[in-house]
C-alpha cells in the first residue's frame, strides 16, 4: 500500500530550486530515513508533504489521494508530523497539550486515554502532571511531541531530525519509541543526518543532496550490495596508498585521514603481502561491511576516489 | 471547524493574557470612577450643586476604540492569535488536515468573541460603577431608549470590526510586535480621521462620510459632553440612517478585511 509518493517534486524560493524532481516513494510499514546534509533539502520536502507549503513543480499523494484533491484533508488525519522542532504550547502541562491537539485533530479522548499516551512515550506522566512543557529537557519535548503526533492515531508519522539536540540517552528513547511504533503498525519518515542513528531503525533511505533525490535504497538492498571494506590506518597514509596502487591489482581505492580504504573485492592475503613487503609502519587492518554513512559519503563523492 | 474553535477557546481560556486582561476590564473601571469622584469633588465647590461628570461621561467613554481599554483589547487579540504562529499550534493545525479557510475563521471568531466579552465586561462595570457614584442623565431631545440601543450595538461593532482588522494583521505580519503596533496604529488613524472629518463641511458627502468605520460613533454618545453636538456639528443626517449606515460600513470593511486575510493566508507558506 502506497503511503506517500512524490512526482519530480519541486520548490523554487526567489528563483533556485531548495528541491527539484523528487521523486520518493513510501509503502506501508517502512521506516524511510531520509539522509542528508545541511540545507539538502529535507525540510523543504517535508514542508511540502505535509501542505506547510506548496509544491512550485510537480505533485504528491498520500495514500494515493493527489494533493490537489478535496480529499486530501481527510487522508492528512492519518499523517502526524513533526516539523523541524515539536511545537507545542509552552505555558501548558503535557495533558494540556495532549488536550489541545484532541480538538485540533478533531479525536476525541478521555483524561485516562491521553495519560497512557503520555506512558506509551515513555513521559512519566506523574512526574510531569503539574510541570509546563517550558520546562521539559529537549528529550522530553521530543517524546511530547511524538505523543501529539499519535494523538489521532497516526498510521504516517513525518520527524524531521528527531534526534536533533538530544543526549546519549535521549537518542536511546526516541529510537525505541519510534520502534514500538512501527511494531504497532505505524510507517515512519524521518528525515536525519545523524545516520548511525537511522541505520538502526531505518528498513529504507532516501538520499537527498542540493535538493535532489540521488537514490532510494531498501536497506536489504543496501546490505546485500554493500561492498566490504579493508581500512588500513598506520603512520603514514600517504605512503601506504601510494604502495597499495603501486599492486595495480585492487579496484578502488580511498584515503581518509589517516586510513586508507579498500572497496570492492580486495583480497586481504594480497593486502597484507603488499603491507609487509613495503616495510611500511600498520596500526591496524581491518574488515568492515558498508553503513549508511558509507555509502552516503561514497554517493556524495567526498571521498576522494582514486 | 468546532475543533478548531474548541482549540482556540482552550488556547485563549489558558493563557494568562486572558486573566491579565479581565482584572484590568474590572479594576480600570473602578479606578476612573475614583479619579472622576475626586475631580467632581474638587471641582464641586465651584460649580455649586452642579457636578461635572454624570453617569453618561463615563458609560461614552467605555465603547471608544482609543480610550483606555479600548486600544488594549485588539492588541491582546492580536497576541493571542500571533501566539498560536510562535508556538507553532498553527503548524499542527495544518498538518493534521484543518482547511486554512476554517483555520482563519477559527481565529477571527475567537477574536471577535474575546473583544465583544472584554469590551462588553468593561462597560457594563463601567456602567455598575458609574450608576453606582453618579447620576444618570436622561436628555429629553432624544430617545434615550433608542439612543442607548445604538450606543451599544455600535460599541459592540466597533469591536467585531477592530478583532477582524487585528485577525488579518496577526496573520499577515505573523509577528506579536507589528500587529501591536499596527492595531494600535490603525485604531488611533480610524479615530483622527473621524475628527477630522467631523469639522470638515462634508455636506456633499453627508452620507458617504458615515462609511469611515468609527465614523458614526460619536453619534450615539450618551453625555451633553459629546464634542461634536457642543461644537454644534453632528449629523444632520437622521439618527436611524446613521446607526445603518454605521452597521454597514463596519460589515463592508470587516468583510473586506476577512477576505483578503483568507487570500493572504491561503497563499502564503508557513514556516
Amino acid at each position: 500500500m502506497n503511503v506517500l509518493t512524490t512526482t519530480h517534486l519541486s520548490k523554487l524560493y526567489k528563483g533556485h530550486y531548495a528541491v527539484k524532481d523528487v521523486s520518493m516513494h513510501i509503502e506501508k510499514g517502512d521506516i524511510y530515513g531520509f539522509v542528508g546534509e545541511n540545507g539538502a533539502g529535507k525540510t523543504t520536502v517535508i514542508r511540502l508533504i505535509t501542505g506547510l507549503a506548496a509544491p512550485s513543480e510537480g505533485e504528491y499523494a498520500l495514500y494515493d489521494i493527489p494533493y490537489t484533491s478535496s480529499e486530501i484533508y481527510q487522508v492528512r488525519r492519518k499523517t502526524g508530523a513533526i516539523v523541524e522542532t515539536a511545537t507545542m504550547n509552552r505555558n501548558m502541562t503535557a495533558l494540556e497539550n495532549l488536550r489541545l491537539q484532541c480538538a485540533i485533530t478533531g479525536v476525541i479522548k478521555t483524561d485516562d486515554e491521553l495519560r497512557q499516551l503520555i506512558n506509551r512515550v515513555g513521559l512519566d506522566e506523574e512526574a510531569i502532571r503539574k510541570k509546563k512543557a517550558g520546562n521539559f529537557s529537549l528529550g522530553m519535548r521530543q517524546r511530547l511531541g511524538i505523543a501529539m503526533v499519535m494523538v489521532s492515531d497516526a498510521e504516517f508519522v513525518i520527524l524531521d531530525e528527531p534526534m536533533n539536540g538530544l543526549d546519549p540517552q535521549g537518542f536511546i528513547e526516541v529510537r525505541e519509541t519510534i520502534m514500538k511504533l512501527h511494531k504497532e503498525g505505524v510507517t515512519f519518515l524521518i528525515s536525519s543526518h545523524i545516520l548511525s542513528e537511522l541505520d538502526k531503525i531505518c528498513t529504507k533511505i532516501g538520499v537527498i543532496s542540493h535538493g535532489e533525490l540521488l537514490e532510494e535504497i531498501t536497506m536489504d538492498a543496501l546490505h546485500r550490495n554493500a561492498r566490504r571494506q579493508i581500512v588500513v590506518s598506520g603512520d603514514s597514509p600517504d605512503d601506504i596508498l601510494r604502495a597499495l596502487q603501486a599492486e595495480g591489482s585492487f579496484p578502488e581505492i580511498i584515503k581518509e585521514g589517516d586510513r586508507v580504504i579498500l572497496y570492492g573485492d580486495a583480497d586481504l592475503n594480497r593486502v597484507i603481502a603488499v603491507l609487509a613487503g613495503s616495510g611500511l609502519s600498520v596500526r591496524s587492518l581491518n574488515t568492515l561491511e558498508e553503513t549508511i554513512e558509507d555509502h552516503y559519503i561514497r554517493l556524495l563523492g567526498r571521498g576522494k576516489i582514486v | 471547524m468546532i475543533g478548531l474553535l474548541k482549540a482556540d477557546f482552550y488556547r485563549v481560556r489558558k493563557s494568562k493574557l486572558t486573566l491579565v486582561i479581565l482584572i484590568l476590564c474590572v479594576a480600570f473601571p473602578l479606578f476612573i470612577t475614583l479619579m472622576y469622584l475626586g475631580i467632581n469633588a474638587l471641582t464641586g465647590d465651584a460649580l455649586g450643586d452642579e457636578t461635572l461628570f454624570s453617569a453618561n461621561t463615563l458609560m461614552d467613554s467605555a465603547f471608544s476604540l482609543t480610550n483606555n481599554i479600548g486600544l488594549v483589547i485588539p492588541a491582546f487579540a492580536g497576541i493571542l492569535v500571533c501566539s498560536d504562529i510562535s508556538n507553532g499550534t498553527l503548524r499542527n493545525k495544518v498538518i493534521s488536515g484543518n482547511r486554512r479557510v476554517q483555520i482563519y475563521l477559527s481565529h477571527l471568531i475567537v477574536s471577535i468573541v474575546f473583544c465583544v466579552f472584554m469590551i462588553l465586561l468593561y462597560t457594563a462595570a463601567t456602567t455598575g460603577f458609574a450608576l453606582l457614584f453618579f447620576p444618570f442623565e436622561s436628555d429629553p431631545s432624544k430617545d434615550m431608549t433608542k439612543q442607548i440601543l445604538y450606543w451599544a450595538v455600535n460599541g459592540v461593532m466597533t469591536f467585531v470590526y477592530i478583532a477582524t482588522v487585528s485577525t488579518f494583521l496577526a496573520m499577515a505580519l505573523r509577528n506579536v510586535a507589528p500587529t501591536i503596533i499596527f492595531t494600535l496604529v490603525l485604531s488611533l488613524a480610524l479615530t483622527a480621521v473621524s475628527s477630522v472629518v467631523s469639522f470638515l463641511d462634508t455636506e456633499k458627502f453627508k452620507y458617504l462620510v458615515y462609511l469611515i468605520p468609527t465614523y458614526s460613533s460619536s453619534s450615539f454618545g450618551l453625555s451633553s459632553l459629546n464634542l461634536m453636538a457642543l461644537l454644534g456639528g453632528g449629523p444632520t443626517v437622521p439618527i436611524d440612517t446613521v446607526f445603518l449606515l454605521g452597521l454597514l460600513s463596519f460589515v463592508i470593511f470587516g468583510v473586506l478585511n476577512t477576505v483578503l486575510g483568507i487570500v493572504f493566508f491561503c497563499r502564503k507558506d508557513i514556516k
